[in-house]
């Protein structure tokens, strides 16, 4: 209750409010545009706030990244084409509500949805994470090593690409992270004799351009792509038969939600994913599902905004992300200088606060702003997409040179950017090489640690109690559906 | 009625077990999974380049060590990705539009003439350039997004957050 009177207070601070604002009202509008996603704004953005103080920049970020989640969802229900990925699973039935003369309604039920799913994972988000980060007062390396590990394997279960795909991707990403000059031996490794390669590669331009110039070149392969838009009509707030029919829905999914955003790389895409099948799988109306059921819209949206606040959980009291727009914002609370994790929260108790608030705040705006401005917001994508898709790599360009004043950066932007859209095209998703970006250096760093302890013997792992846990839910992650699936198999054989 | 499944190998590709594999047929998993296991060994060859580790920084984990750990990750997963593809129907992509190529060309010109042009002329160029390249026609607008956008931009960076972009030989000269 304290930690919640304390977020409170710290909301009243004008200029913080604002910034929420500007961050909520950015996040509908990157959120209803087809192809922006939140985890490219927060990405754009990021070299925007380094110049601002740490709760302000990490504030804006975090309510960016709740009001996006949220925003996908009007473009899927006027347009069938989500504004991000989480809000997939909303068009199956929110675009024939639209088509039948609905789209008030189910604009409607998706903004109080994600309004409860995001304030219940706010709630949780502040008593867990304190929590969490107590448990991790007794991390030592080999914990941590077998935590960063663990947040690795759960690539595999990631919707986005196969499971092997995620895995070479995370691998990628950390091997990205090893370019510099090696921590313990000093030896420099695959700088080329640059100069500016001996202090690694920057994730920013990297994530930059892993997200905003593949994303070009994606827009520019689908030119011709036309959208149906159905006229969006006033957002209906849902009625008291509506709530009936879907209030287990947005309670299972608050849940689900929740939970799936706690586990490391998990994130509203496969939270809203299992939230719909949840949704049609107790539903009494499963024959609706597909054509405009109303709890098809409940249950995806209440789901991924739960898995926001799930998803800072992990990001703030482990380091681990717990999606790819969190680790966007680990990304950002270390080029503040801040260490997420268990320190984090005895020395900088504003900044936690400050994020707890900016996300109630945020989901409190977009309630107001769906009910009232879903059908504005619904007109940015009337934006030629021949202007916007340039202004987005100016920003691109100009976020990643600004951040060291190199044009080294830029490069590095552009060559991530290519590759990006290469991979992409095979299959390979984004976010587990951003992850491994973020990740290379802590496994590295506490294996070697580790090693160290040891003196050498990696047996010592398996007298490390935390560490063994870690290890086998890794073990779990990645070998678990091909496990369970034998089994299952034998049992029916019998 | 729709159920959201990830299928087996996660390109969307339907198993073909009463039929099996098409012949002459080849999964793009199989090409990827070879210029995975190349890149592979490139960069274990250039693990072999490292520097010689001080003798007093002897005591720890081998520098290069670590990196092929990662490699050898890297192509067992790549060989599974080529068994997972085994027996499933190469993906029908359509082929990249030329426009792509394009675009990716303009990119790097676009990052290759800052240094020569200046930030704010290559900004003003690619804004051009790009939405010519897809298909605007409205020149008008163009000229109006040209011109004022990436001024914008530039003041923003340069003024508020104080970062110092390359001027470029052209701007230099006329200083």
């Amino acid at each position: 209750m304290d930690g919640f009177l304390h977020a409170i207070s710290i909301m009243t601070d004008p200029y913080l409010l604002f910034v929420i604002l500007c961050g909520t009202v950015g996040g509908v509008l990157v959120g209803a545009l087809p192809g922006l996603t939140s985890t490219m704004a927060t990405a754009l953005l990021l070299p925007f706030t380094v110049m601002m103080p740490p709760v302000p920049a990490i504030a804006l970020l975090s309510a960016l990244y709740c009001a996006g989640t949220f925003g996908g969802s009007i473009t899927a229900i006027l347009i069938n084409a989500p504004g991000a990925p989480p809000a997939a699973a909303t068009a199956i039935d929110g675009y024939p509500m639209a088509q039948r003369g609905e789209a008030g309604r189910a604009l409607g039920m998706a903004t109080v949805s994600s309004t409860i799913g995001g304030i219940f994972s706010v709630i949780v988000l502040l008593v867990a994470a304190p929590m969490l980060a107590r448990m991790a007062y007794s991390f030592g390396p080999p914990e941590y090593f077998a935590l960063a590990l663990f947040g690795l394997s759960m690539l595999a279960s990631i919707t986005k690409g196969s499971a092997v795909k995620n895995l070479i991707g995370g691998a990628f990403g950390v091997l990205v992270a090893t370019v510099g000059i090696d921590f313990t031996t000093g030896v420099e490794r695959f700088t080329f004799g640059y100069p500016e390669m001996t202090e690694g590669i920057h994730f920013i331009p990297v994530m930059i351009g892993i997200f905003g110039g593949a994303e070009l070149l994606s827009q520019a392969a689908s030119l011709d792509m036309v959208y149906n838009r159905v006229a969006a009509i006033a957002v209906k707030l849902p009625s008291k038969e509506d709530f009936k029919l879907v209030w287990k829905t947005i309670v299972r999914s608050c849940g689900i939600g929740t939970f799936i955003g706690i586990l490391p790389a998990e994130g509203g895409t496969v939270a809203a994913m299992i939230g719909y099948n949840k949704a049609r799988r107790w539903s009494k109306n499963k024959d609706e599902f597909g054509s405009g059921a109303i709890e098809g819209i409940a249950g995806p949206e209440a789901a991924n905004n739960a898995a926001t606040g799930g998803a800072m959980v992990p990001t703030l009291a482990l380091g681990i992300p717990g999606s790819g727009t969190t680790a966007v914002i680990l990304g950002a609370l270390l080029v503040h200088g801040l260490r997420p994790g268990p320190y984090l929260f005895q020395e900088q108790p504003d900044l936690l606060y400050g994020i707890f608030g900016a996300m109630l705040v945020a989901n409190i705006l977009f309630l107001g702003i769906g009910l009232v401005g879903a059908k504005l917001f619904a007109r940015i994508t009337l934006i030629p997409r021949t202007f916007l898709w340039p202004a987005v790599f100016v920003l691109a360009v100009v976020g990643a040179y600004s951040l060291e004043q190199a044009m080294v950066d830029v490069g590095i932007m552009l060559v991530f950017g290519l590759l990006g859209f290469v991979l992409r095209r095979y299959g390979f998703a984004p976010a587990p090489i951003i992850m491994g970006i973020i990740l290379g250096d802590l496994v590295e760093n506490t294996l070697k640690q580790s090693l160290l302890l040891f003196e050498h013997d990696w047996t010592m792992f398996f007298g490390r109690p935390i560490a063994v846990s870690f290890f086998i839910l890794t073990f779990l992650g990645l070998f678990g559906p091909f496990l369970f699936g034998q089994i299952r198999k034998m049992v029916r054989g019998k | 009625m729709t159920d959201l499944q990830t299928t087996q190998n996660g390109d969307g590709n339907k198993a073909r077990p009463d039929q099996g594999p098409r012949p002459f047929s080849i999964h793009t998993d199989f090409p990827m999974g070879i210029a995975v296991l190349l890149f592979c060994a490139v960069v274990f060859y250039l693990t072999t380049l490292f520097d010689e580790v001080p003798s007093a920084m002897a005591q720890g984990v081998p520098p290069e060590q670590f990196p092929r750990l990662l490699l050898f990750l890297i192509s067992a997963f790549a060989v599974i990705m080529m068994f997972q593809a085994r027996g499933h129907d190469p993906k029908k992509r359509k082929p990249i539009p030329k426009v792509v190529y394009l675009s990716a060309g303009l990119l790097v010109v676009f990052v290759g003439i800052v240094d020569f042009v200046g930030i704010i002329a290559a900004m003003m160029l690619f804004c051009v350039a790009l939405p010519i390249l897809w298909g605007e026609r409205r020149f008008k607008v163009i000229a109006i997004f040209a011109a004022i956008y990436p001024v914008l931009v530039y003041f923003l960076f340069s003024r508020v957050m104080e970062v110092n972009f390359p001027l470029g030989f052209f701007t230099e000269f006329f200083r």
